[in-house]
């Protein structure tokens, strides 16, 4: 992975965690992977279902995000679901605190 | 389970069970009844004195043989409506299943329909959101960018000051 793409993977993910902690504020309903899509494609970045979630599989991984997960009967696919941040995740977006994992601008 | 595009090709299978047997009871009862009569009445007239045989049945007139003959046509017809019957009761069937269905399916799409209504409502607000707080931010660091450049620009005509003096002197 280049630079220029691991800078983008990085604040890709930034993106992500703020999304989850803006719809937490506004008390909003809990994302699932299909809403997280429409809203980094919304903002204008070229993602597709897979990498969004890849990304949302890594940042569990990587203990910032936490969510319910299964595999559609119907489709085969993945379907996540229930997205929330776990302590650490908070920790990063509320602080504004970038990382060597995540770009928080 | 239904959806919008499935079929289920699978046609409506009608067991009248007592309804339709019944019919088929009649005919088999009401036509056996007609060639047992005609039997019977045969078995009487070659009982009798089969030279009187004719003469019985010259005084019976034709009307037993007319009522037999019409049991056993009467047999086949309620067969017939045993059938129409049971056409009749599959047809309906048939259509309140396809009814049932057309009805899943329009919920189907109206659930599928609000959902999607809902949730566009929903990415507009979290836009909304994001943009709201983000640009704040945005401008913030391009008020920090704006200070940085004027630290530098200061710092340049500091340099360029301290050239000239040392061209000059």
């Amino acid at each position: 992975m280049s630079d220029r793409e691991l800078v983008q993977t990085k604040r890709r993910r930034g993106t992500m965690l703020k999304l989850i902690r803006q719809g937490h504020e506004e008390q909003m309903s809990r994302m699932d992977d299909v809403e997280m899509l429409a809203m980094m494609q919304l903002l204008g970045q070229s993602m597709g279902t897979d990498q969004v979630v890849t990304m949302l599989q890594d940042l569990q991984v990587l203990g910032y995000i936490r969510f319910l997960q299964k595999v559609s009967e119907r489709s085969g696919r993945i379907e996540i679901s229930e997205i929330e941040l776990t302590a650490q995740g908070l920790g990063v977006v509320v602080r504004r605190k970038s990382n060597d994992d995540v770009l928080v601008d | 389970m239904f959806g919008i595009g499935r079929q289920n090709t699978s046609g409506a299978e009608v067991r009248v069970g007592f309804r339709g047997g019944l019919f088929r009871v009649i005919e088999v009862g009401v036509g056996g009844l007609g060639v047992l009569g005609l039997g019977a009445l045969g078995l009487k007239v070659l009982n009798a004195q089969p030279a009187q045989g004719f003469g019985l049945l010259k005084a019976w007139g034709p009307w037993p043989f007319v009522a037999l003959v019409f049991l056993a046509i009467a047999g086949h017809f309620v067969n017939g409506l045993g059938d129409g019957v049971h056409t009749t009761f599959t047809s309906l069937v048939e259509s309140s299943r396809q009814g049932a269905e057309a009805h899943t399916r329009t919920a189907d799409a109206l659930a599928k329909l609000a959902e999607q209504g809902g949730r566009q409502a929903e990415e507009v607000r979290r836009l909304a959101v994001y943009a709201g707080r983000e640009l704040g931010l945005i401008s913030e660091r391009m008020d920090r960018q704006d200070a940085v450049m004027d630290r530098i620009a200061s710092a340049v005509q500091g340099l360029h000051a301290r050239l000239d003096d040392k061209h000059r002197g």
